[in-house]
Formats: structure tokens, C-alpha cells, sequence
């Protein structure tokens, strides 16, 4: 099976009609309103989304959040910035896990803990598109480390794709390549944890990989529609998402494209990316 | 950090050591009329973030004290006629964060100007001039020159000028005007309120920094920001002959002093692991505000981006104060 043809019935699958309960969480402003909202995924597990509507009329852009592997959803406060720009946001919460993404590997591409957190940024993206006031056509899917990796994926598997996808120091991406350079700091610390625990002389690394290949950014990237614009950022002392990773990313993505390179900065937040996100959402 | 009873009430009965000096108040009047004899010169500019239709933002270059150059990012929301504004103060040493870190406070419907602190890595110019040592540190800058000649007391002159301008800005709903700050932001916040307590509606004020200075240097904790302290020390007065002198000129800027200025509600926050501002630091300055106050305790944060608190502004921010 293809990897396209993997993803293409999970895609579908995402949007379908859910349940979604709404749940207020004692915020309010003259501008939006603020909730959580409750979903199933595809595997039935209910997982949260932060997500902020304008209170102005009309059809509102909106940017879809993921968060790194390393800290907690963002905040109310940050989030509240896309409302200046007059766009709805929505962030996905990670569902608990053990932070092991290549988890469950040896039942195949289906069987990954990475397919799982793919499939529920899906629902969460298929979601946003049915709340009110939001234009499903200006969607902007924004990440910074593992959050940037799953922006690229939702903005290459969404049926009818996204129009912006941005990300800063996106990992995982280029799994093997990583491997070979020696990456082993978040996402990567668990192809550390297999090859000295379960495949100490790295026998069964091509199918490892060629499992891999299926939830790696840099192989879903090529999927990212002609149309959309993608901007992506990357540290270059970033020791955890290797830049020679991102570029073999950007590389591969077939859109229209922007790179932007930090020499002297490593996994980390970045004023000037920053800007540039922002001036980026612009429609 | 664990938070016991024990600690609780060590912290709670912090008084703070920095003497504040008698004539403060009076100090201070006099250094508010100076900046107040300045004239108000300014220049309100496209950014380079091109507007959205809700949010606009702007470059304001102003001429502060002694002629110097200064520069604030200025957003303001479109919509309402009239919006509340916030003064955002930055941490130390840096420059005001990003325009998309910003927007956060016109997505709530404020605007907002946040100034560069001149020499600290922003776009303001610092025109110097500060008597004695300026080789690591802003907090001792000046301290050879008396009180009138420190940065801070300049800076928070030119903060002064800052406000003037706020209230001419088109808009801006002058009964509204809120500050928000963390660490050396938190400090000016402090001062902000304290020396402008006619304009200042409310304050958020995240782990204050320029606080309590005597106890900084006798729990050791003169390093990483406050790291001027030590090499004053060492270089300056090695063998502390003159430190009561030097915490005297201090307290003229000290936070600790500031306080029983502060009229305005104050939400306050505290990480108790904090490693650069040492909480009893901060306690020393809560309990010495005799403003509403609410102060927020996050046990297991240190110096760092709390988003718990800055949730919390959200509502703070709107409506009437209610602290109950």
C-alpha cells in the first residue's frame, strides 16, 4: 500500500460527522468566545481541542495550533493573538501518551502511536472546518517541533488541503537520515530507545524504516498540494530536528515555498520567525 | 519547588531590607515634573507587519530624556470607538517580543505600545552619560552620580513621556489603561503604576525584578540579572565600605520602594523556583502594596513563561476588578 492510499481512507474517515460537546471554560472577551471542545477520534478515543471564534460576523480564516512534544497545549492568552488578526484558532491537545511515537511498530504503519496523533489532528482539522463562522478554504496550519511536523502533515492529507502551512524546527522528518546523523533529543530519543532495546544490531532496520516512512513528514510533504503556501523555519544549531533533516523536508515539498534559516539559534522560539508567521497569515 | 507551611509563612512575613528613602515620594515628584517639561515630540509610522483589517501596527519613534531616540511597537485593534490600552514593559536584558507575541492583547481588544528599553537590544537609543562603571549591569548604572543620574530613574522618566503620548493616541480609552510586565517588566510595571497612579486602571505583574536589592545581595543572589551587583561589589567596593551608601542611592529605583505608591489592583505572580528573582524578592514588594492586590503562587515554576498567569489577564483585564 501506498502511503498515499494509506492516509487517503484515514482522511476520509477523519471527516466524517462527529459528536462534538462544547465546553465552556470561563472566558469570555467583547471580541470571541473561548471553549474546549470534546471529539472522538478514529479510534474512538475523545480527545480536546482549545478553540477560539471571533464574535465579529462572517467567515473567518482560521489557524489550526499543534503544540510540541516537549510543553503543554498553548495558552488561552497566546492563542488569543489570531483573534487580532481577525481569524479563529483551534488547538488540538495531544491525547495522553508515552511520548514514544514510533510505539507499536511492529503491527505496521496502522499500529503507530505518530498514526494516531496524524489521524487526530485530522478530526481536529475536519472539526474546525465545520464550526461556525470559519471560511474552511482560509486554513493555516501552524507548529513548531513536532506540532510544525503535524501542521505539514494535516496540510498534505486534508481532503480539499489547506491554504498555509508553517512551521518552526519540524521533527520528526527524514527518519532514517535522522538516525544516521545521530539525532536522539525528543521525538528521536525513541529510535535511541529501540535500536539499544529491541534491535540492538539493527537487523530489522529497513522494515523499522520503511514502517516509519509512513508517518515521516518528509515523505507526506511531497502530498501538500501545488497551491498551498508553506513556510518553514529552521535553527540551524537546533540539536534535536537536525536542519540537514529540514532541508531534505523543504526539499521535498512540491508547493509554493519559503525557507528561512537561524544560524545562531538552536529549539527554541524565535522573534523573527515570528514576524514572519505573522506577516505570513496574511490573506 | 515544594510549598510547605513553613515556607509559606517565612515568605508571607517578608518585609524587605532595602531602605527606602525618606525623601522618596518627593524624589520622584521632581523627576515626573522634569519629564513633564519635556515636549512631547513623536512620529507614528507604518510597521513592518503590514495591517490585517482588525489590527493595525505601528512604529513610534518619540524623543524621551536628554534628546535620546526612543522606539515603541504600537497595536491598536479596529472596531470599538474607544479601547482599552496596555503598556507592555520587557524583561531584562532584551527588547520588546515579537508583533505576533503582541497581538495577543489586541485580540483581546486592547491596544497596546510596548517600548524598547534604550541599550538593552531593542531599537532605542541610549544617549548615556551615567556616571561610574556602565561594564555589566543597568542597575548600577549612575550609581556614582547620585540618584537623579541612574538609568532606571531616566527610564522611568521616559515611561513617564510614554504616558503622555498614550493619552493623546486617537482612541484610546484613557480610563483604561492597564500595565503588564514580567521580571524587569514586572519591576517597571511597578513603577509605572506608583509614579502615573492617575492613568494606571490595573496592573498584571509577573515575578518583579529590581526588587529588595539589600536581600538580593545577602541571600547571594546578585548574579545572572542582577549580576551588576557583584561586580560593582568586587570591583567597586571590595571591601563593602560603602554597600549601606550604594543601597541607599538604590532604593531610589528599588521596587520595594515604589510600592506604597501603587493605587491601582494588581494581580501578582510568583513562581516559588524561581533562580533569578528570588521570591522573598517578590514577597517583600506584594506585601508591601497597599493597593487591591491578589497574588497568584505557581509552586513548581521558576523564571519563565507561566501561561497559567497570563490566562488569568484575559479576565483581569475585563470589567470590574473582583478579587474576592
Amino acid at each position: 500500500m501506498t502511503i498515499r492510499e494509506f492516509w487517503e481512507a484515514r482522511a476520509e474517515a477523519a471527516g466524517e460527522f462527529r459528536e462534538v460537546i462544547t465546553h465552556e471554560v470561563g472566558i469570555e472577551t467583547e471580541v470571541a468566545t473561548y471553549n474546549l471542545l470534546e471529539f472522538p477520534s478514529l479510534d474512538g478515543e475523545h480527545i480536546f481541542a482549545r478553540a477560539i471564534l471571533p464574535k465579529a460576523k462572517g467567515d473567518h480564516p482560521c489557524v489550526l495550533v499543534f503544540h510540541d512534544i516537549d510543553r503543554a497545549p498553548r495558552g488561552w492568552h497566546h492563542l488569543t493573538r489570531f483573534i487580532a488578526l481577525g481569524y479563529a484558532v483551534v488547538e488540538l491537545e495531544r491525547r495522553p501518551w508515552v511520548a514514544n511515537i514510533t510505539l507499536g511498530w511492529e503491527a505496521g504503519p496502522e499500529g503507530l502511536a505518530m498514526t494516531r496523533l496524524i489521524e487526530d489532528a485530522l478530526v481536529c482539522a475536519s472539526v474546525a472546518c465545520t464550526l461556525p463562522g470559519i471560511d474552511s478554504s482560509r486554513l493555516i496550519t501552524w507548529g513548531e517541533g513536532l506540532g510544525g511536523a503535524l501542521a505539514i502533515d494535516v496540510a498534505a492529507l486534508l481532503p480539499g488541503g489547506v491554504a498555509k502551512v508553517a512551521a518552526l524546527n519540524p521533527l520528526p522528518a527524514d527518519w532514517r537520515h535522522a538516525w544516521e546523523l545521530g539525532a536522539s533529543e525528543l521525538v528521536y530519543a525513541a529510535l535511541v530507545k529501540h535500536f539499544r532495546e529491541t534491535d540492538p544490531t539493527a537487523t530489522n532496520a529497513d522494515s523499522y524504516f520503511e514502517t516509519l516512512s509512513y508517518v515521516d513528514s518528509a515523505e507526506l510533504v511531497q502530498l501538500i498540494p501545488e497551491a498551498t503556501q508553506f513556510l518553514l523555519g529552521t535553527s540551524l544549531m537546533d540539536t534535536a530536528a537536525l536542519p540537514q533533516t529540514q532541508g531534505v523536508l523543504y526539499d521535498h515539498a512540491p508547493c509554493k515555498k519559503e525557507f528561512v534559516a537561524y544560524p545562531k539559534y538552536a529549539h527554541e522560539r524565535i522573534n523573527d520567525f515570528e514576524n514572519k508567521l505573522l506577516a505570513f497569515c496574511h490573506f | 519547588m515544594p510549598i510547605s507551611k513553613a515556607l509559606m509563612e517565612r515568605l508571607e512575613a517578608c518585609q524587605g531590607l532595602n531602605p527606602i528613602p525618606e525623601d522618596f515620594d518627593a524624589f520622584w515628584a521632581e523627576r515626573m515634573a522634569e519629564a513633564d517639561e519635556v515636549d512631547l515630540s513623536y512620529e507614528i509610522t507604518p510597521s513592518e507587519i503590514p495591517s490585517f483589517s482588525t489590527c493595525a501596527y505601528y512604529d513610534l519613534h518619540f524623543e524621551g530624556m536628554k534628546g535620546a531616540q526612543l522606539y515603541a511597537k504600537l497595536l491598536v485593534p479596529a472596531g470599538s470607538e474607544s479601547v482599552p490600552l496596555v503598556l507592555q514593559f520587557h524583561g531584562y536584558p532584551g527588547a520588546t517580543r515579537s508583533w505576533f507575541e503582541q497581538s495577543s492583547f489586541a485580540g483581546m481588544g486592547c491596544a497596546l505600545l510596548a517600548m524598547d528599553n534604550p541599550g538593552q537590544g531593542g531599537k532605542s537609543e541610549d544617549v548615556g552619560g551615567f556616571l561610574g562603571t556602565t561594564v555589566a549591569g543597568h542597575l548600577i548604572a549612575g550609581l556614582d552620580g547620585g540618584p537623579e543620574n541612574l538609568y532606571y530613574v531616566r527610564l522611568y522618566q521616559n515611561v513617564r513621556i510614554l504616558c503622555r503620548i498614550a493619552q493623546e493616541l486617537p482612541r484610546v480609552d484613557t480610563s483604561r489603561i492597564f500595565v503588564n510586565g514580567g521580571s524587569q517588566g514586572g519591576g517597571m510595571g511597578i513603577a509605572c503604576c506608583a509614579l502615573n497612579p492617575e492613568l494606571i486602571n490595573r496592573a498584571s505583574i509577573l515575578y518583579p525584578f529590581l526588587s529588595d536589592f539589600k536581600n538580593v545581595y545577602e541571600l547571594g543572589r546578585d548574579e545572572i540579572a542582577y549580576e551588576g551587583m557583584r561586580y560593582y561589589s568586587r570591583w567597586f567596593d571590595p571591601d563593602g565600605a560603602r554597600v549601606d551608601e550604594g543601597f541607599a542611592i538604590m532604593g531610589y529605583i528599588d521596587t520595594l520602594s515604589f510600592a506604597h505608591m501603587v493605587r491601582c489592583p494588581v494581580l501578582f505572580g510568583t513562581g516559588l523556583a524561581d533562580e533569578v528573582c528570588p521570591p522573598e524578592t517578590q514577597f517583600a514588594v506584594y506585601n508591601a502594596l497597599t493597593c487591591p492586590k491578589k497574588h497568584i503562587i505557581f509552586p513548581d515554576f521558576a523564571h519563565e513563561e507561566i501561561q497559567a498567569f497570563d490566562d488569568m489577564i484575559l479576565s483581569f483585564y475585563q470589567g470590574e476588578v473582583d478579587f474576592s
